[in-house]
């Protein structure tokens, strides 16, 4: 009820009720321009620019899934970029930019020590892996693995044929598990890759 | 384990997506359960999948909120809302003074034309307006022509009934157009609008010069009536401009 009304006011120009809504939300704007942009700073002007863009188009909003439209919103500023400037990422993400707090699926304060480790070494393993695939692929990884969009929505959004997008999803996924494939030492024994196959 | 072809690792991504039609997850499915393989294969991309999935969520690493005084909406003031108005009157205004500025420059082009035709009209054959040489200078032409015409026909071989006739007409066509080239001041003289010369000057030239009757000159009339459509126009421009202002005041509180 409060986001809604928080919306509803927003809409009608109040921006200290759109700033309840950018604070309940940057998190997930800034890690889906992250994924797709590849470096903090890059990551940083995306998310400012999607959330005025987002307050400048709320009058298009007609109700559903606000925090999906601001990251739809976000995902088109990326994409945007990444076509003008042909963009390709090349710094690592480094532990200041992840908040151990933000997954307490992936890394938990009440895990042992041995198991923070294990856990850290999967998330170190599975960040690098990411960061090597291109522009084109993480984008296509970050809206259809991480959310949830359709492969003809994907198309629709990017501006290409479904063939591609399914091409790209799968490419990218393979790279991914062949890279983790590489750094089965590091990962965790229930992790490993070959206990899977 | 092997390398898939294209088309199977498409597939596999696919059928985890739930992108394959029925057709197709039916024939993978079979597919699935004949080839380890493909089903090893299978267990990866899910596996990867699961790890994407569970990257982390980032913490931003700072507030996107706006700043009220940059985003709030101002209330402008009433003279930007009418600015569209405005505009539209201006323009209005510079269109008026450009049509009455050509109109005025027109009616004073043709005051003085008309002053020219008062002269040429008065009896005096020092000035000549060149209409009146133009009109006079067609009529030979046309006569000329039909002479030739009526010449052409008479000398036909298949008209020789009353060629002697017609043979004489069209001579005395010629030679009544011939002279004509340099018209005289009575034909100068005709009103504008009679056309010019309608008869041959068939009088010699030591003859006396028919008598011009001055017309009233027709001038101030024409003036009279520009200046009446241009007090029209400037009425119809003042009832636009104070509808506009009218329909202005209505958007003022």
């Amino acid at each position: 009820m409060v986001l809604q009304a928080n919306i509803r006011k927003a809409q009608q120009g109040d921006v200290e009720a759109f700033n309840q809504l950018v604070l309940a939300y940057q998190d997930h704007v800034y890690t889906a321009a992250y994924r797709i942009m590849g470096d903090a700073t890059a990551a940083d002007d995306m998310t400012q620019d999607a959330f005025v863009t987002a307050f400048r188009k709320l009058g298009q909003f007609h109700g559903g899934n606000f925090k999906a439209w601001l990251i739809r919103i976000a995902i088109n500023t990326c994409y945007d970029e990444l076509r003008r400037t042909k963009r390709r990422p090349t710094e690592s993400i480094n532990d200041d930019d992840y908040d151990s707090e933000a997954n307490p699926k992936l890394v938990s304060k009440a895990d042992s020590p041995e198991t923070y480790v294990q856990r850290s070494e999967l998330r170190s393993a599975i960040e690098d892996c990411f960061e090597l695939l291109s522009a084109e692929h993480r984008l296509v990884v970050t809206m259809s693995d991480m959310e949830d969009y359709s492969y003809e929505e994907i198309a629709s959004a990017v501006n290409i044929s479904l063939g591609t997008v399914k091409s790209r999803i799968s490419r990218a996924r393979m790279r991914l598990r062949d890279c983790l494939k590489t750094k089965g030492e590091l990962l965790p024994s229930v992790y490993r890759q070959d206990n899977v196959s | 384990m092997g390398a898939m072809d294209n088309r199977d690792v498409m597939l596999l991504s696919a059928y985890l997506d739930d992108e394959l039609t029925v057709e197709e997850r039916i024939q993978f499915e079979e597919r699935l359960q004949s080839d380890s393989q493909l089903q090893a294969e299978l267990d990866e991309l899910r596996q990867t999948i699961a790890f994407i999935q569970q990257m982390p969520l980032l913490k931003a690493p700072r507030n996107y909120t706006l700043n009220p005084a940059e985003f709030q909406p101002r209330t402008r003031p009433m003279i930007y809302r009418l600015r569209p108005v405005l505009a539209v009157a201006a323009a209005l205004v510079m269109v008026c003074g450009a049509v009455f500025f050509f109109m005025s420059l027109q009616s004073s082009d043709e005051a003085s034309e008309s002053q020219s035709v008062d002269i040429a009209a008065a009896p005096t054959e020092q000035a000549m307006p060149t209409f009146a040489m133009t009109q006079a200078a067609q009529e030979p032409d046309r006569a000329l022509d039909e002479a030739d015409r009526e010449f052409g026909a008479a000398a036909a071989p298949s008209e020789l009934k009353g060629t002697t006739e017609q043979a004489e007409e069209a001579a005395m066509a010629m030679i009544t157009a011939t002279p004509l080239a340099t018209p005289t001041l009575d034909l100068l003289a005709a009103p504008s609008g009679g056309g010019g010369l309608v008869e041959p000057n068939t009088a010699g030239e030591g003859e006396a010069m028919p008598e011009v009757v001055p017309q009233p000159p027709t001038t101030f009339n024409y003036l009279d009536d520009t200046q009446g459509q241009i007090l029209d126009t400037f009425n119809q421009i003042w009832l636009a401009l104070q509808q506009l202002i009218d329909s202005i005041r209505r958007f003022l509180p």
